[in-house]
């Protein structure tokens, strides 16, 4: 299986709409795999505020785009293909999805993340969408006209909640394993929404088939 | 009584698990929550994601969802950060 799941990313691209939190481990993590290409999607630059939790702000970084940082400290690691646009990922720019094998949204709005899955759904990809808010986060895998975040959040917008760095870094790993897993056909959140809460250490898989 | 389950932010934010309340609807259980906790308003708890005995609210009646005794309803509030 670890076979199959280390040759699931061979020649492969896959695109990260956000570079905050989750898709700072994210891209690290996915660095380290057999892909092809890692296109990094954030207009966002890194700030004071980040510091507590994203793998790649630093004083150095600070002021700098996300996607550009992180494609720059990426490609000392691998000998991917790291492409970063310093936009974030609309159906303005969603072209960059024509190519891709799958998409992850790592975004912090409502409304990004429903944009998104409409979007992957246009290009006929997977997506593998994740979330964090205090000590707790989520993950699904979305297929074609799925449409499953609408029965997440509906429509409306939620306010973001602070979190600390062990949030995301464990809630983009399951988000990069279900990638791998979605590549190499393995499908097990589809439907189905992980949720995990770090305090009480309790996970639970979600049925969300309506 | 019925179980409800908190998970994600109303369970860290009102500090328990798990709470038996006496309902007849999912409405009943918003509004007794409501009522009980002074926190969230049924209309939030409205926009949260309600499992019926591990059956997604959206698939049966939604807030008008009949609930018997025993019946456990889990109510989680999604995560939006990245």
């Amino acid at each position: 299986m670890i076979d199959k799941l280390h040759k699931a990313t061979l020649g492969k691209t896959i695109v990260i709409a956000g570079l905050g939190g989750l898709g700072g481990y994210a891209a690290a993590e996915l660095a380290r795999s057999n892909i092809s290409t890692l296109i990094l999607a954030d207009a966002d630059s890194f700030e004071l505020s980040n510091m507590d939790r994203q793998l790649f702000c630093s004083p150095s970084t600070m002021g700098k785009n996300k996607a550009y940082v992180i494609a720059q400290e990426l490609v000392k690691i691998s000998s991917a293909n790291i492409v970063p646009i310093e936009e974030n990922l609309s159906f303005a720019n969603g072209e960059v999805l024509k190519d891709a094998d799958i998409l992850l949204d790592c975004t912090d709005s409502v409304s990004s993340k429903l944009e998104l899955e409409k979007l992957a759904s246009y290009y006929g990809i997977p997506m593998v969408h994740a979330a964090i808010d205090n000590l707790y986060g989520q993950c699904t895998v979305i297929f074609q006209n799925d449409n499953i975040l609408e029965k997440v959040y509906g429509t409306k917008e939620r306010n973001t909640l602070p979190t600390l760095s062990f949030v995301p870094a464990m809630l983009a790993s399951i988000q990069v394993a279900e990638t791998l897993k979605t590549l190499a056909g393995i499908t097990t959140l589809r439907h189905k929404l992980l949720v995990l809460d770090t305090l009480n250490n309790d996970l639970r898989i979600l049925n969300l088939k309506v | 009584m019925v179980k409800v389950e908190f998970f994600g932010l109303y369970r860290l934010d009102l500090g328990v698990a798990e709470v038996r309340v006496e309902a007849e609807s999912i409405k009943e259980v918003f509004e007794k929550i409501e009522k009980k906790y002074n926190k969230y308003t049924a209309e939030e708890l409205k926009n949260s994601i309600v499992l019926v005995n591990g059956i997604n609210f959206l698939k049966l009646k939604k807030s008008r969802t009949k609930l018997k005794a025993g019946d456990t309803v889990f109510i989680m509030s999604p995560a939006s950060g990245g």
